[in-house]
C-alpha cells in the first residue's frame, strides 16, 4: 500500500462541507429540542395519562424504536406527499428525526418517572397541589437528572444518525462529503475529514450535556 | 359539628378488609394518639381522613364536608389538613426553604416577597431556623422530618394527621421529633398521631384509641386506659411494646 494522502482538493471544498455541517447542526438541536418537548409530554401520557392515551403512546413509540430510521424518513418523504402532505428535504427530515428522537425520549423519560416514588406524589396531594403542579415541581426535575444520562447519549446518537437525510437529497455534512467526493476523486481523504467533523461534533455536544449537567442538575443534592 | 368524623368506614384492598366499621369523632382541639400492632388499620384510617384512601364503605368528614363524596374538592380540602409521613417525603431538589414555601406559592398564591419570611416563622418553630438553605440530604433524620412538619404547618392547617414520624428514625433522635409535637399541642393544633411510642401517647394525648384486627377496640382518656385497659387485647399490645 503506497497510497499518499492528498487532503488540498478536499480543503479547497471546506465552504461546501461547512454548509453541510450547519444542517447538520440545525437538524441535531431543533431535534434535540423537540424530542425532549415530546419525550416530557410522552412519557407524561404513558405514565400518568387517561388508559385511552396511554395505548396510542405505547404504540407510538413501540413502532418507532422498532423500524429503522431511514424508512421513517422515506415514509414522510417519499410517501406522504401520495397523501397530499408534501415536505422539503430538510423539513421532512426534521420531522422524521424529531418523531424518532421523540419515542426514544419517550421511553428513557417513563422510567425516569416510574423511578419517582409514589410517596412523593403523595406529599405533593397532601399539599393540595394539581396533577400538574406535582408533575411541574415535585416530579420531573428528579427524573430528568435521573435520566440525564441515558438521554444525553441519545442525543448524541441521534446527531450522528443526522446523516441518513442525506438519502433524501437534504444537504448535510454527509451529503454534501459525497459531493466534493464526486468532485475531488479524494474518497478517503474526504471520508477522513468527515468522520474527524462528526467525532468533534460528537465530543462538543457530550462536553455541552456535561457543562449543562452541571450548571442544571449537579448543585442541587439529591436525598438518598 | 366534630372536626373529624368518620362512620362505619370500610377500606379494603381487594379481598383483604383492612377497616371494618370504624367510628371516631375528634373535637378541635384534641390531641388523639392511634395505636394497635402493624397491620391493625391505624395509618389506613389515618390516610382516610384526608382522602389519601378511598374507602368502600360508611362516611369520612371533615368540618362538615364529607371526604369521600367524589363531588369534593379534595384539593381545598387538604389545604386544611397537614400530613407527616414515615419517610419524611421532602423534596430532595428544593432546598428547606422551597420545600416549605413551594404548596403556599403555587397552591394558596402567597407573594414571592413573603415566602422566606413564612419559611422562617415555620422554621423557628420546629427549632431548625438556621438550616433555611440546606438541602434535605445534608439534614439528619430528625431534621428532615421536622421540616417536614414545618412544611405542612406553612399551609396553617386545621388538623394536623402524624403517620408514625417517628418510626423510621435512630433512637436518638426521635426526642427532638416529639418535643416539637408537644410545642405543638401546647399552641392548641389538632392533632391525630399513629404512634408507637406509649410515653409520649400518655403524656400528650387527651386520648387513646386502641386498633385492632380494623376495629377501634377500646378508647379513651390517655392516662387511664393505658394504665387500666379494659380489654385483654389492649394489655396484651402495651405489655409487648412496653417491654
Amino acid at each position: 500500500m503506497n497510497y499518499t494522502l492528498q487532503f488540498r482538493d478536499v480543503f479547497a471544498a471546506s465552504d461546501l462541507l461547512l454548509d453541510g455541517l450547519a444542517l447538520t447542526l440545525e437538524l441535531s438541536v431543533v431535534t434535540m429540542l423537540s424530542g425532549l418537548v415530546i419525550g416530557i409530554t410522552g412519557a407524561a401520557a404513558r405514565v400518568y395519562g387517561p388508559n385511552w392515551l396511554k395505548r396510542p403512546v405505547g404504540v407510538y413509540v413501540e413502532v418507532i424504536r422498532n423500524t429503522p430510521l431511514i424508512v421513517q424518513l422515506f415514509l414522510i418523504f417519499f410517501g406522504l406527499p401520495s397523501a397530499g402532505l408534501k415536505f422539503d428535504a430538510a423539513t421532512a427530515a426534521m420531522i422524521a428525526l424529531s418523531i424518532n428522537l421523540g419515542a426514544y425520549s419517550i421511553e428513557i423519560l417513563r422510567a425516569g418517572l416510574e423511578a419517582i416514588p409514589k410517596s412523593q406524589i403523595e406529599a405533593g396531594q397532601s399539599l393540595g397541589m394539581t396533577g400538574l403542579q406535582i408533575f411541574r415541581y415535585v416530579i420531573i426535575f428528579p427524573a430528568l437528572k435521573l435520566m440525564y444520562p441515558a438521554l444525553a447519549s441519545q442525543f448524541v446518537l441521534l446527531m450522528l444518525a443526522t446523516s441518513v437525510v442525506s438519502q433524501i437529497s437534504a444537504q448535510d455534512l454527509f451529503h454534501m462529503a459525497s459531493i466534493v467526493q464526486s468532485r475531488t476523486f479524494r474518497d478517503f481523504e474526504c471520508y477522513i475529514v468527515v468522520a474527524a467533523a462528526y467525532l468533534a461534533l460528537a465530543l462538543v455536544f457530550r462536553l455541552l450535556f456535561a457543562l449543562l449537567y452541571q450548571l442544571v442538575f449537579a448543585r442541587r443534592t439529591s436525598s438518598r | 359539628m366534630s372536626l373529624v368524623e368518620l362512620k362505619d368506614v370500610v377500606k379494603s384492598y381487594g379481598q383483604n378488609q383492612v377497616l371494618k366499621g370504624v367510628s371516631l369523632t375528634v373535637e378541635k382541639g384534641e390531641i388523639i394518639a392511634i395505636i394497635g400492632r402493624s397491620g391493625s388499620g391505624k395509618s389506613t384510617m389515618l390516610r382516610c381522613v384526608n382522602g389519601l384512601e378511598p374507602i368502600q364503605g360508611g362516611s369520612v368528614s371533615f368540618e362538615g364536608t364529607k371526604v369521600n363524596d367524589p363531588n369534593t374538592d379534595l384539593r381545598k380540602l387538604r389545604q386544611h389538613v397537614g400530613i407527616v409521613f414515615q419517610s419524611f417525603n421532602l423534596f430532595p431538589h428544593l432546598n428547606v426553604e422551597k420545600n416549605i414555601t413551594l404548596a403556599p406559592r403555587v397552591v394558596k398564591g402567597v407573594a414571592p416577597a413573603q415566602t422566606r419570611a413564612l419559611a422562617e416563622s415555620v422554621l423557628r418553630k420546629v427549632g431548625l431556623a438556621d438550616k433555611i438553605d440546606a438541602y434535605p440530604d445534608q439534614l439528619s433524620g430528625g431534621q428532615q422530618q421536622r421540616v417536614a412538619i414545618a412544611r405542612s404547618l406553612a399551609m396553617q392547617p386545621t388538623l394536623m394527621l402524624f403517620d408514625e414520624i417517628t418510626s423510621a428514625l435512630d433512637p436518638e433522635l426521635v426526642g427532638e421529633v416529639l418535643k416539637t409535637l408537644e410545642e405543638m399541642a401546647r399552641d392548641g393544633m389538632t392533632m391525630m398521631l399513629v404512634t408507637h411510642e406509649i410515653g409520649f401517647a400518655r403524656r400528650v394525648a387527651n386520648r387513646v384509641v386502641f386498633m385492632h384486627h380494623g376495629k377501634i377496640w377500646e378508647q379513651g382518656p390517655a392516662a387511664d386506659t393505658l394504665a387500666k385497659p379494659a380489654t385483654p387485647e389492649l394489655e396484651t399490645f402495651l405489655s409487648a411494646v412496653l417491654h
